[in-house]
């Protein structure tokens, strides 16, 4: 259980590392890469274990050192004529580890810089201050003369601007979810169907007011009668009015 | 106003600086007493040498000049003043380093270097004064810059950036080269 309460010290994932290394007395230039990776790895299971949300930055270093783990297991791979290439041509010459450690290193150049913040700001709070005062501040203007050169017209204008201001920021509206089921809407096209045996005008269907919602369950409802077989449609020419007819009348036709 | 006898010039800034519950910048005071910097300036040296061996000091601090008590004495004053713990985390303080000493930064780059999300401590310095905006970079998504305030100078006691502790070069550039020794050893 000791293990939990260092476990919140961490600051961040570099923070974890190096405090890793130096459990291990790991030198930083020739990191055991295996073992600091099953540690840490360790420590994040305990984490969760522990029901700690694990922040994500912890989650990208265990892959970064999950992934110069493997890397460092392949064996380098280089070509017969070597002599063709400059040294360093292949990216995979370069130490797997050499960017962690560069990162290791410019983030514990930081932590100790802090340290020595923490110890000139430990001097500095030894030295005291007068104290702010803001009433001497306050006192300082002349009661009298608070509202001079300041009329209730001014007030009043002022007020109007908020006002202005406020009621030009966005009007909240209330949505009403409107239920809008297929089966109604074919019942719809079949009333209107049913009053009008001479063929009814597909715009028709829709007017003005319709909001998006309508105008597709509309739809829908339409190509399930058409595949239900209970409309007749007709357009006589491209572009041109498309009728709907009940089918019953079309079968009196 | 009268302007001031030469005599009564140095009183006057005596008096300002007493009166004064921040850092006052060499120019502020020239401008109160009527008197060009130059000779603010070596008032100001008098004065610090006068309060020199006194309980409290003239001193320069983030660009400025105020009183403080001598540190020495803190232990008696502590029994009267309930000192503020306003001890900054671990966290922001190494916020701090970074931005202090890589400003102008952006907060991309603070998360670079300390490995986790930058933003609410960032925004927590900025709210207590400590970083201020330094404009945008002009590269995409134009992030914003950060720089350290003067709130933070008075913070660790500077005068100025220049005062900053210095970074140890040679851990920097010992890396490359040990980092080749064991390249070496990997490929032989």
């Amino acid at each position: 259980m000791a293990l939990s309460i260092r476990l919140d010290n961490f600051e961040g994932p570099f923070d974890l590392l190096c405090h890793l290394l130096d459990e291990n007395q790991a030198d930083i230039y020739d990191i055991p890469i295996a073992e600091i990776t099953r540690q840490y790895l360790e420590y994040l299971n305990e984490m969760s274990g522990l029901d700690l949300d694990i922040a994500s930055e912890f989650l990208v270093l265990a892959a970064t050192l999950l992934a110069i783990k493997t890397k460092m297991l392949l064996p380098v791979s280089r070509p017969e004529n070597d002599e063709e290439f400059p040294e360093g041509y292949y990216e995979d010459e370069e130490d797997p580890r050499s960017e962690l450690v560069r990162q290791i290193l410019e983030y514990k150049k930081y932590r100790e810089l802090a340290e020595s913040f923490n110890d000139l700001a430990e001097q500095r709070s030894r030295r005291v201050l007068r104290p702010v005062e803001d009433e001497f501040y306050v006192s300082l203007y002349n009661e009298d003369e608070l509202y001079k050169g300041f009329s209730l017209e001014e007030l009043g204008s002022a007020m109007d601007r908020i006002m202005e201001r406020i009621s030009r920021r966005d009007i909240i509206h209330r949505v009403h979810r409107e239920n809008i089921t297929v089966d109604d809407q074919i019942r719809l096209i079949e009333m209107k169907l049913t009053s009008s045996p001479e063929g009814l005008r597909f715009h028709s269907l829709y007017n003005d007011d319709c909001d998006r919602v309508r105008v597709i369950v509309l739809f829908l409802a339409l190509l399930e009668m058409i595949r239900r077989d209970r409309v007749r449609v007709l357009q006589k020419s491209n572009y041109g009015e498309i009728m709907l007819f009940p089918v019953e009348s079309v079968k009196k036709i | 106003m009268e302007p001031l006898f030469s005599a009564d010039i140095r009183r006057a800034v005596e008096a300002l600086l007493f009166s004064a519950c921040e850092p006052l910048k060499t120019k502020e005071i020239a401008e109160c007493v009527q008197c060009d910097e130059e000779a603010v300036n070596e008032i100001l040296r008098e004065l610090t040498a006068f309060y020199e061996d006194r309980g409290f000091h003239l001193e320069e601090i983030a660009g400025g000049w105020q009183f403080m008590t001598a540190a020495e004495f803190y232990p008696y004053l502590q029994r009267f003043y309930q000192p503020k713990a306003r001890k900054l985390s671990k966290a922001a303080m190494e916020t701090l380093a970074v931005i202090a000493y890589c400003q102008p930064v952006t907060r991309g780059e603070i998360e670079q270097i300390r490995g986790v999300s930058a933003d609410s401590i960032v925004a927590h310095l900025l709210e207590k004064g400590f970083l201020k905006e330094l404009g945008r970079r002009d590269t995409p998504g134009k992030p914003v810059l950060y720089g350290t305030s003067e709130k933070f100078l008075e913070l660790l006691g500077l005068k100025s950036l220049k005062d900053l502790p210095e970074i140890e070069m040679n851990v920097k550039e010992a890396a490359p080269e040990r980092v080749a020794v064991g390249e070496e050893e990997e490929t032989l």
